[in-house]
């Protein structure tokens, strides 16, 4: 399964960069995040409490940042199983800054490939593709609201809720 | 015999169905046993992987779990049994899963509830494999091989028929195809349910189950269990439908057993659907590269096929044996002098493949018939045309086949001509024009079909097929039959009392059937193959026979005769040339367990056993039509109109006859256009719900519009061949004929099942 998007931030790149990198930001952001232990560097154990569809789950899990290239480039490998299946996945994000003063936006393009087994995939194949989208904007404004109440007025929440995303077909 | 109220052939309503419409009557499930714990299982998350660890504490900790079993805990248990030996199937998996539903470990517990919750709780840590999914890759060894002790995954390699070089080198035609049988979930309305009790103070094993074949399964679980088979009973009550999946012995049954008796308690146990499309065995699943030699006037001279077929991971009972149901019957209704199949039979990393309403012969029938379309179209010949130049000669029965078989009887073209007129087939090709002048997809499907039934002479099933029945007449006349088949939907309740009534000249009413428990019926093989009738039906006529015997000597008693003068005419029994005094059977049951002064010279009692063994298959056929529109907009499959002519020789009940033609026809139908299980590339189900399978329903299928030849077999003494499978085999090609036909203009010559709109839609418009 693929799922490709953008997400448009009202801010400039270093800050955008700055709250994705931080690892309390990041905590936050992480849908049903029961548990969050960093075990390395860049690299976490996270305990997720997640429904697609009908198939709601605990997920036992790794979250892995790698690929640095300050600020504009990161990878992000997700990996979790559970009683009701697994998944194992991988998000490259590309930020990229346009506008000026405060027409400032940073664009974060997300590209992000997953398999899934288990009941999972026999269950909630049909469900997953626009659940990892609902996610992915989930993330996204999480990450956005925190920069805002860090930030303050530096930057404002694109008002526009929906995210924009490029059409995915599953794999 | 005593035929006077002449039930045979009546059309006669179902006494199965009152309970069963109106929720009275008692599956597995309904029943409930004192102190009953209830089981769910951890299955394989992955298609191929070794097992690391399992962590079962905390499943094992949690409040009213009262076990938690893994592999290791069940090594007394030998590995399940199939026909053919393949790789060891373990009841739970140790060390490796190979499958998606693979049975890791087993929770038991106080509620259905609470063992799930549990199993949720158990860890499994796996190393992923290499998957395999593809049966052509897999046959290559790619990209891995599941046991090592199977080369390449080729399982078994059936190679039939004769040498047909000969007649491809001096062929005037040849056709090449190939064709894909998509693998297909079963789906009986009522999933596998299971309830295990041990008897200790007994040492009783008694198994409740959802099952076609009560007795076989008795014997295979003592063998499995260790156990002997006096002590096990076996109970298949109602059963909600079965169409092959539910004749095999299941670990499910095996492990509820064996915790049953571990623990002491009842066990039960109740797939979920979404359980049933990874855990119970699907069907088909072949891809056969097909090629035939024929002469420019569309003789058939030649038929060759390679197939791949796809196991699954392990083998159930018939797994390995499937194709060659298919390679018995390549030649279909058609006098093909040289025939050849060879099947590299591939274990998958998928759930194990089975028999599936029709089992191995809707492929055979699918690739002639859709062949016989082919050449129609190369020879630009009317496909009814290319039929009749091949069809076995009715003077030519018994027939015996390049393959191997002797064809009881048969009359095909008098049957297709039946069919056709039905169709109105000139008028309707003539709309058909019509409608193509108006840029419309009109299309006409004919497959000609035949099938095997009455499974079957011993020979072909490891000794086990014969039949039995019994008839057993009370102290009042009254009359209790129990038959070794099992029925799970047939309706043999209905037809064997029919059978009876006439026989015995006995009242329908006064005549009950029983079945599916090893403890009240007779040793037989259960209801498989179109077998209850041809088989167990001519068990009951043997009966019937031995009973009718033994009612004349009591006969002769009481009208002071001789018994070799007694003739039963009329449903009475009197002296040969002196019909004014006559005995009843029933009166002759009452006197024969009441009639003291009788006993010194006539044992009382009258009851008989009496087993049947097939000496032959049986070979029903028949002719179906669809008449078929696709919309050019939207690629959907439109009815205009669905014709079935089917032959099963005698018909007993012409009413039950119909209504397995009737779903046979859903099924197939099923195939032809919605049903698929799909895969994707690491193996894993992506069809696992109702929701991503689509099962037809009512509004997607047409009005039938049926009809009958009758052709009757020598084989047994019902004349009777079998119809459970019929509409399932002649259904499909005849719809994908039709579709084809529809859409002959775009210049595609095949797609491959099912025929999905958006498939239908590209052919179209690219």
């Amino acid at each position: 399964m693929e799922v490709n998007g953008d997400y448009k931030f009202k801010a400039p790149q270093n800050d955008v960069w700055r709250i994705l990198m931080d690892k309390q930001a990041l905590q936050n952001a992480l849908p049903g995040c029961e548990r969050f232990e960093q075990v390395g560097e860049n690299e976490y154990e996270v305990t997720l409490k997640i429904g697609v569809a009908s198939i709601k789950g605990v997920y036992n899990g790794k979250i892995q940042m790698a690929d640095f290239e300050e600020p504009s480039h990161y990878i992000l490998k997700v990996e979790g199983a559970g009683g009701q299946g697994f998944l194992q996945g991988e998000g490259i994000f590309d930020l990229s800054q346009e506008g000026e003063g405060d027409k400032v936006r940073t664009v974060v393009k997300y590209k992000g490939s997953a398999n899934v087994g288990g009941t999972l995939a026999g269950i909630g194949a049909r469900m997953l593709q626009p659940v990892a989208k609902m996610m992915a904007g989930n993330f996204f404004k999480s990450m956005e609201k925190q920069l805002d109440k860090g930030e303050g007025d530096k930057s404002e929440a694109v008002s526009d809720e929906k995210v924009k995303e490029t059409e995915a077909q599953p794999s | 015999m005593g035929v006077a109220s002449a039930m045979v052939g009546a059309r006669v309503k179902r006494r199965e169905d009152p309970r069963l419409i109106t929720g009275s009557a008692s599956y597995v499930d309904d029943m409930q046993s004192v102190g009953q714990l209830y089981m769910s299982f951890v299955r394989s998350q992955y298609a191929h992987a070794n097992i690391k660890s399992i962590k079962i504490d905390a499943a094992k900790a949690a409040k009213g779990v009262r076990g938690v079993f893994i592999g290791q805990d069940m090594m007394d248990v030998n590995p399940l049994p199939s026909a053919v030996p393949g790789p060891e199937y373990r009841v739970i998996s140790v060390d490796r899963v190979r499958f998606v539903g693979d049975i890791v470990a087993v929770v038991v517990a106080e509620s259905r509830g609470t063992a799930r919750d549990a199993a949720d709780l158990i860890e499994v840590e796996y190393d992923e494999l290499p998957v395999v999914v593809d049966v052509e890759q897999g046959a290559k060894g790619l990209p891995t091989v599941l046991f090592p002790q199977f080369e390449n995954n080729v399982g078994v390699v059936h190679d039939m028929g004769n040498d047909v070089s000969e007649a491809f080198a001096n062929a005037e035609i040849t056709i090449e195809q190939k064709f894909m049988h998509q693998r297909l979930g079963s789906n009986p309305m009522e999933t596998r349910t299971v309830l295990a009790e041990w008897k200790k103070g007994d040492d009783m094993m008694t198994l409740y189950t959802s099952n076609q074949n009560p007795h076989l399964l008795r014997t295979l679980l003592g063998a499995v269990m260790n156990l002997p088979e006096q002590m096990i009973r076996v109970v298949a009550p109602e059963v909600g439908g079965g169409f092959g999946t539910k004749i095999s012995l299941y670990r499910e049954e095996v492990i509820a057993c064996w915790i049953a008796r571990k623990i002491g308690k009842p066990v039960k146990w109740g797939e979920t659907r979404s359980e049933h499309l990874i855990a119970s065995s699907q069907g088909r699943g072949q891809v056969d590269y097909v090629k035939i030699a024929a002469t420019k006037e569309g003789v058939v001279t030649g038929l060759d096929i390679v197939a791949y077929s796809d196991m699954g991971a392990f083998y159930t009972l018939f797994t390995p044996a499937i194709p060659l149901f298919t390679a018995l019957v390549i030649n279909g209704v058609y006098a093909i002098p040289n025939c050849h199949y060879k099947s590299y039979n591939i274990l998958t990393n998928k759930t194990p493949t089975d028999a599936y309403r029709g089992a191995g012969r809707p492929e055979a029938a699918f690739m002639i018939e859709r062949m016989m379309d082919l050449l129609a179209t190369e020879l630009k010949m009317d496909p009814t045309e290319v039929r009749r130049k091949n069809f076995i000669a009715n003077d030519k029965f018994p027939y015996s086949s390049a393959m191997g078989l002797v064809y009881d009887s048969g009359d095909y073209a008098t049957n297709m001509d039946k069919a056709l007129k039905l169709l109105g087939y000139e008028e309707m090709r003539k709309m058909q024009q019509e409608a193509r002048a108006k840029g419309r997809y009109v299309g006409i499907g004919i497959s000609t079909y035949m099938e095997i039934c009455g499974l079957g002479p011993s020979a072909f099933l490891a000794g086990r097929g014969w039949d039995s029945a019994n008839i057993r007449f009370e102290p009042t006349g009254k009359v209790t039959v129990a038959t070794g088949v099992s029925p799970h939907g047939q309706g043999q309740e209905t037809t064997f009392a029919q059978i009876v009534a006439d026989q015995l000249g006995v009242p329908y009413d006064d005549i009950i059937v029983k079945h599916g428990d090893t403890a009240n019926t007779p040793i037989g093989n259960g209801t498989y193959g179109s077998r209850g009738l041809a088989v167990g039906g001519a068990a009951l006529m043997m009966a019937c026979e031995t009973i009718i015997e033994k009612a004349k000597k009591i006969a002769g008693f009481v009208l002071e005769a001789n018994a070799d003068d007694i003739v039963f005419e009329d449903a009475k029994f009197a002296v040969k040339g002196a019909p004014g005094k006559s005995v009843t059977m029933q009166e002759i049951a009452v006197k024969a367990y009441s009639g003291s002064d009788m006993f010194g010279q006539i044992e009382p009692g009258l009851e008989a056993t009496r087993f049947w063994e097939p000496g032959n298959l049986v070979f029903p056929f028949g002719t179906h039509i669809a008449a078929v529109e696709v919309d050019g907009d939207t690629g959907e499959v439109h009815f205009l109109k669905y014709v079935a002519v089917d032959d099963c020789g005698n018909q007993i009940s012409p009413l039950l006859v119909e209504g397995q033609v009737h779903g046979g026809i859903a099924q197939g139908i099923g195939q032809a256009l919605y049903e698929e299980i799909v895969h994707d590339s690491n193996g894993q189900l992506i069809s696992g719900t109702l929701m991503d399978y689509a099962l037809p329903t009512a509004s997607e299928l047409p009005h039938y519009d049926l009809d009958s030849t009758v052709t009757p077999t020598w084989v047994n003494p019902l004349g009777a061949k079998g119809v459970g499978e019929a509409g399932t085999i002649g259904s499909t090609p005849a719809v994908v004929n039709a579709v084809m036909d529809a859409i002959s203009s775009t210049g595609v010559k095949h797609i491959d099942m099912p025929l999905r709109p958006e498939k239908l839609w590209i052919a179209i418009h690219s």
